[in-house]
């Protein structure tokens, strides 16, 4: 080629004025510095041949233990440790699509700052620096006008303890109000901690099914929602022969593998347990010994329930009385044997909820289902050391006059932290006192939260809200900084140990370095830590302090990199009944919870119906998706293209009658005249006539994750009636109704589940 | 000087720190001209703000409302991969090796469209004719009309409009030269 | 002949679809074609009560797979060895076959036009083409593609990869008269085959009667698609004209070919 010729086309002015645009032409090649010259071969396909680093899941909580393929620097490939005892070289759908988070485009790759409204998405790109600087700036700023309260942290995942200790330093009293509780577990974990003395049910769950007789699941769909280790457990058991009852409105894929199936009512299930429980006492089919020597109240619980018969549930319930009388006898055979499984997602009526799990755990009891395999088990705590290089070195609560957790309505919330409810409430009202700049972790706060209307309003009551996020979902919008936090496969974390049935210690460990200008949630934490002169976070880097920890545990982690990443203990989760003691004042199973009457709550279950459908309405319920995670990874390529979007479950009886077709597009309006987006109909006799059915997470608002918006419908848009639970102030999610709006015409859902006149009904001025 | 339109063009598509947004539109409508191709005067071609310029930049390029409109990474675009680090990656790295070149350390992956720019100045000033003509037939040229469809679908700024476009012919007539040796 | 087979146990199964997620990652299947697939079934009515289940599909590696003879790829001379005797056969093969020690289909994608033929051909869709890769000195039009059985992992001693992430274990992989699947065929593994279509998969399925029903009535194809001549011949017409002298042999060839195939079945075969 003749180069000279090429010259010709660009004028030298062109080249003089282009010039003074750059600062000198190194600035542009110096993006390149000269190297040996050499051929790159194209490297294999697949996963064999690969570099592996062993280290822990991010794409839900459960965090099994991984191994990641890595071929010239890239990630090709993640598998499940194979010395891990609970998934072994096994990793779900979730998991194998993380190499897609680290490389999808529409990660956060700079820190942002918000130059439109909040909500539109309009950044600049700011330095680290100024980032730090911004929101130090803006935390001392609202410290000083109206108080270190005045902070709060709202936070979900490994990335998020680091921060914590930021706003401790600071003296809120506002530093966790995790949904992952509030939001979700938190009245079982209440409920089981009061009535057995420990949580059999918060982050991790101590549920033997692997060597149960018989299980009950109600609502739990354990193979939609995947937690590999559980769904194992789940499948195990049901292999050894353990015999399964379903209590779901909704026909679910676990339903289907249900030797009994109880299609209820939805709102109804304590009073199934409650008649249950009662058919277990009037028919000697509990555990006398146990009930005897390791209850507490039985008398005063024998007398409570004595008024709910197996005919009057059977009614409120909508079920067969042969089919619940073959259900707990089948559950009573396998005693003490038996799984009676709280489910995860706890936060369904408000009313109700924590009394729920305590029928179950009652029911456990009266089984002698505790500490026994196949029943409740004991965790296995592993031995480590406590750095305490990671942290800010002071982290005292200021004196307050009024505190949230004092004034607060729900007398149970403050053991757990700040209700997410009364944290809101102080953002939206300014009582008891103003709430005016929140930092976001790792939490899509317009899909967490129900009724998302409210939640806009009072982030824009905020004077600053920042976020620490990987991808720019919903809260980043509504974010005034986002600080882009790397992928779980680019940095460490905390160390991971499990104390389930099989315990054993990991680590997560980066794979590859950082992509973009993404720090870890450590050097985060840290950079902002020193822009508020807080003393502390002294470790250089995170394997300072995880050495350290691991010391205690008589490791390093090249110790532990020798062993395969993972080391295994003896768990320790069955008791001999004889000598069983509970952390329960008395030591024993609480049936009676003098605490809850202490605070004129209910210290035994009762059935206090929740408001039925209006007429024309059906209750929206809603669950997992097996191969996604809350609403995070409707984004993620692989993730998409196995499940894009979901649809309404509608039962087939009332699809006829309505005349919608399987796969017809709709749209849903709920109680309070809100529209959902367009959604695809599942016609099928699998849900009741009296409920629809979708999967979360769905119908994503923020317009910037390009495969999610708009694909599906968000259960979340729809829930716009909200009941406290009256223990943690937990709020509902399955108080809400909606009908079908096909075209222009408007189409009320015929009842055909007669609702009987104990329960009220839910009054809408659209019915 | 710089003796030739490359590394201008490659600044043009970094993240604008400066505000020199009046003497680029200008260099740009003078490098139009000197290919004989009717663009609008520089003075349109100027937003209301910097700040509008700058988060114009992001959202066509960094992190957008409305999903990244146009992400300027070759990996993006070969195979339709859709995600970062796949074989337009490869294939930008292995061309770099062959030409004696490494990417110095960036917050921007390599086989973004700015390195790749620089690369063709680099190598226009090296003289390396072959790898110059197989960088453009086998890569750039492969991938480059992709993103530019995704850069006007996102109805950008006047600027990175006519960024893309120019760009695009001087890639184009580059190309053309190199066929014709 | 020895023949690799897989039961996949839909009563283990619980439709997480990690199988057609690590099946991607391993081969880097472009979405949004597939080797490896989960499709959800129901909640529908049966004559045995309501099922909910799923249908995991990939290449059946069939006994007389009807995607093999469908290839216009110009034959060529292959040995092939077995991995555990080191036996060796020598057969003329087109770009896709079927292999005489292992049972599998495979393809051999340096050689492959992308017509389509093949991917038309298979009843169950096991088959995509990518347009996105090319060999261009074949002028092609793309490349197909399908599941191996994951043969490169397993020569080396490895499952294949959706064996391997199955959070249940629920799909058992090995040769036919393996003792686990032996065991799961005796007691009523299923294969997807109708009056039509009854070509030999070799993937078996394992469940409630109900899940069972619903997976033959939804997901069985009931008839073998007419040959695609009409790919063939096209595929054949672009061939650049000096191939074409060698492709009116081709006929000849492939004449050749089927005698061979018969020739070298051994009697135990089958």
């Amino acid at each position: 080629m003749n180069r000279r010729h090429f010259l010709k086309m660009s004028s030298a002015t062109a080249m003089a004025v282009a010039a003074s645009t750059m600062d000198g032409l190194p600035g542009q090649a110096g993006l390149f510095r000269s190297a040996q010259a050499q051929e790159i071969k194209s490297f294999s396909t697949g996963s064999l041949g690969a570099t592996e680093v062993t280290s822990v899941c991010e794409m839900c909580f459960w965090r099994c233990p991984i191994v990641v393929k890595v071929k010239e620097g890239k990630i090709i490939k993640i598998e499940g440790n194979p010395k891990s005892p609970v998934n072994g070289t096994r990793v779900c759908a979730r998991g194998n699509s993380g190499v897609q988070l680290v490389y999808d485009p529409d990660r956060v790759k700079t820190p942002l700052k918000r130059v439109g409204a909040r909500g539109e998405g309009k950044w600049a790109k700011i330095s680290w620096d100024e980032a730090f600087g911004e929101i130090a700036h803006n935390m001392e700023k609202v410290k000083k006008k109206y108080g270190p309260h005045a902070l709060a942290y709202f936070d979900h995942g490994a990335s998020a303890e680091f921060m914590r200790g930021i706003f401790k330093a600071m003296g809120t009293e506002n530093y966790t109000s995790e949904p992952a509780f509030f939001q979700c577990v938190g009245p079982a974990a209440l409920a089981y901690l009061q009535t057995v003395g420990y949580v059999t049910t918060g982050t991790r769950q101590y549920n033997d099914m692997a060597n149960s007789k018989a299980m009950l699941l109600v609502a739990s769909h354990i193979g939609e929602n995947v937690h590999v280790s559980h769904v194992r457990e789940f499948i195990d058991g049901l292999q050894n022969g353990s015999k399964l009852v379903v209590v779901d409105p909704r026909y679910s894929a676990a339903a289907n593998k249900a030797d009994i199936y109880l299609p209820i009512r939805p709102g109804t299930d304590t009073a199934l347990m409650l008649a249950w429980i009662n058919y277990v006492i009037q028919n000697k089919l509990y555990d006398k010994e146990f009930v005897a020597n390791k209850c507490d109240g039985f008398d005063a619980l024998k007398k409570e329930v004595n008024g709910y018969s197996m005919e009057w549930a059977a009614k409120i319930c909508d079920l067969k009385i042969e089919d619940m009388k073959a259900a707990i006898k089948e559950l009573a055979k396998a005693a003490p044997n038996v799984n009676i499984h709280p489910g995860r997602h706890a936060t369904w009526y408000g009313k109700g909820d924590t009394g729920r799990h305590q029928a179950y755990a009652i029911l456990t009891a009266l089984f002698g289902a505790v500490g026994v395999p196949g029943g409740i088990y004991f965790p296995t705590s592993v031995k480590t050391g406590k750095a305490e290089c990671p942290e800010p070195e002071k982290t005292e609560v200021a004196e307050t006059d009024i505190s949230i957790k004092d004034e607060t309505e729900y007398p149970f919330s403050s053991m757990f932290g700040t209700a997410t409810r009364d944290l809101f409430h102080a953002m939206l009202t300014g009582k008891p006192y103003p709430v005016k700049l929140l930092g976001v972790n790792g939490v899509n706060i317009m899909q967490t939260l129900p009724n998302p209307y409210d939640t806009m309003k009072a982030i824009n009551n905020l004077d600053f809200i920042f976020c620490e996020e990987m991808m720019a979902g919903e809260t980043a919008i509504w974010s005034d900084i986002v600080l882009p936090d790397s992928v779980y496969l680019e940095r460490y974390d905390g160390l991971y140990a499990y104390d389930g049935l099989t315990p054993y210690l990991t680590v997560r460990q980066p794979a590859i370095k950082p992509l973009h200008n993404v720090k870890s949630p450590y050097d985060i934490a840290k950079g902002l830590a020193k822009k508020l002169d807080i003393e502390g976070y002294s470790c250089k880097n995170e394997q300072e302090f995880l050495n350290e920890e691991l010391k205690g545990a008589g490791l390093s982690l090249d110790a532990l990199n020798k062993q395969g990443g993972l080391v295994t203990y003896k768990g320790n989760p069955y008791r001999d009944p004889k000598s069983l003691k509970l952390g329960t004042e008395s030591g024993k199973v609480q049936l009676y919870v003098e605490a809850f009457d202490d605070e004129d709550l209910d210290a035994i279950p009762k059935f206090d119906p929740t408001p039925a459908p209006p007429k024309g309405f059906a209750r929206l319920i809603y669950g997992r998706a097996p191969m996604h995670t809350f609403s995070r990874t409707m984004n993620n390529l692989w993730l998409n293209n196995e499940m894009p979007e979901n649809k309404l479950w509608l039962n087939d009886k009332i699809a006829a009658r309505l005349n919608i077709m399987d796969g017809e597009e709709i749209i849903m309006e709920n109680q309070d005249g809100k529209r959902s987006n367009p959604i695809k109909v599942l016609v099928t006799p699998g849900i009741r006539p009296d409920s629809v059915f979708m999967y979360h997470g769905f119908g994503s608002k923020s317009k910037h994750l390009s495969r999610a918006y708009g694909r599906g419908a968000a259960d979340g848009y729809m829930m716009t009636n909200v009941v406290a639970d009256p223990f943690i102030g937990a709020d509902s999610k399955r108080t809400n109704f909606v009908r079908i709006i096909k075209g222009d015409k408007t189409l009320n859902i015929p009842e055909l589940a007669k609702v009987p006149s104990e329960i009220p009904r839910f009054k809408s001025k659209l019915a | 000087m710089p003796t030739h339109p490359f590394f201008f063009l490659s600044e043009s598509f970094s993240y604008p720190e400066s505000d020199t947004i009046t003497a680029k539109s200008e260099a740009l409508v003078l490098l139009a001209k000197d290919i004989g191709f009717q663009v609008p005067a520089a003075k349109e071609m100027i937003p209301q703000s910097f700040i509008d310029f700058q988060s114009e930049y992001v959202r066509l390029f960094i992190n957008a409302a409305d999903g990244i409109f146009a992400p300027p990474y070759a990996s993006i675009y070969v195979n339709n991969a859709g995600i970062l680090h796949q074989q337009g990656y490869d294939d930008a790295l292995s061309f770099y090796a062959k030409a004696g070149m490494a990417p110095t350390e960036s917050e921007e992956s390599p086989d973004h469209i700015a390195h790749e720019l620089a690369f063709l100045g680099l190598l226009l000033d090296a003289d390396n004719e072959d790898i110059l003509a197989s960088f453009l037939t086998r890569h750039l040229c492969v991938w480059y009309p992709s993103f530019l469809q995704r850069l006007q679908d996102a109805q950008p700024y006047l600027f990175y409009s006519v960024l893309g476009q120019v760009t695009d012919l001087y890639l184009t007539h580059l190309h053309k030269e190199v066929i014709h040796e | 002949m020895k023949q690799y087979a897989m039961v996949i146990d839909l009563d283990r199964c619980v439709g997480c679809h990690a199988c057609a997620v690590a099946c991607r990652a391993e081969w880097q299947v472009p979405v949004p074609y597939r080797r490896n697939w989960v499709n959800r079934l129901g909640p529908a009515q049966t004559s045995k009560g309501i099922s909910f289940t799923f249908y995991p599909g990939l290449c059946n590696h069939c006994d007389e797979p009807a995607c093999v003879p469908e290839c216009p790829a110009d034959p060529v001379e292959v040995t092939f060895t077995d991995q555990k005797t080191g036996a060796t056969k020598t057969m003329e093969v087109a770009a896709t076959w079927k292999d005489p020690f292992n049972g599998t289909v495979q393809v051999d994608r340096r050689r492959c036009l992308g017509c389509g033929a093949c991917a038309d051909a298979c009843p169950y869709g096991a088959r995509y083409v990518n347009p996105d890769v090319v060999n261009e000195d074949l002028d092609g039009e793309g490349i197909v593609d399908k599941c191996t059985f994951c043969m490169p992992r397993v020569e080396k001693g490895l499952p294949p990869a959706c064996v391997q992430t199955c959070i249940t274990d629920a799909r058992i992989f090995g040769l036919i008269d393996d003792k686990d699947i032996a065991e799961y065929v005796k007691k009523g593994a299923k294969r997807l085959e109708s009056k039509g279509v009854k070509i030999g998969p070799n993937v078996y399925y394992y469940g409630q009667p109900k899940d069972l029903e619903l997976l033959d009535k939804t997901s069985t194809p009931q008839e073998l698609l007419a040959s695609s001549g009409r790919r063939r011949m096209f595929a054949q017409m672009v061939k650049p004209s000096m191939k074409q002298a060698k492709n009116i042999g081709l006929i000849g060839l492939a004449g050749t070919l089927l005698v061979k195939a018969t020739e070298t079945k051994s009697p135990g075969d089958e």
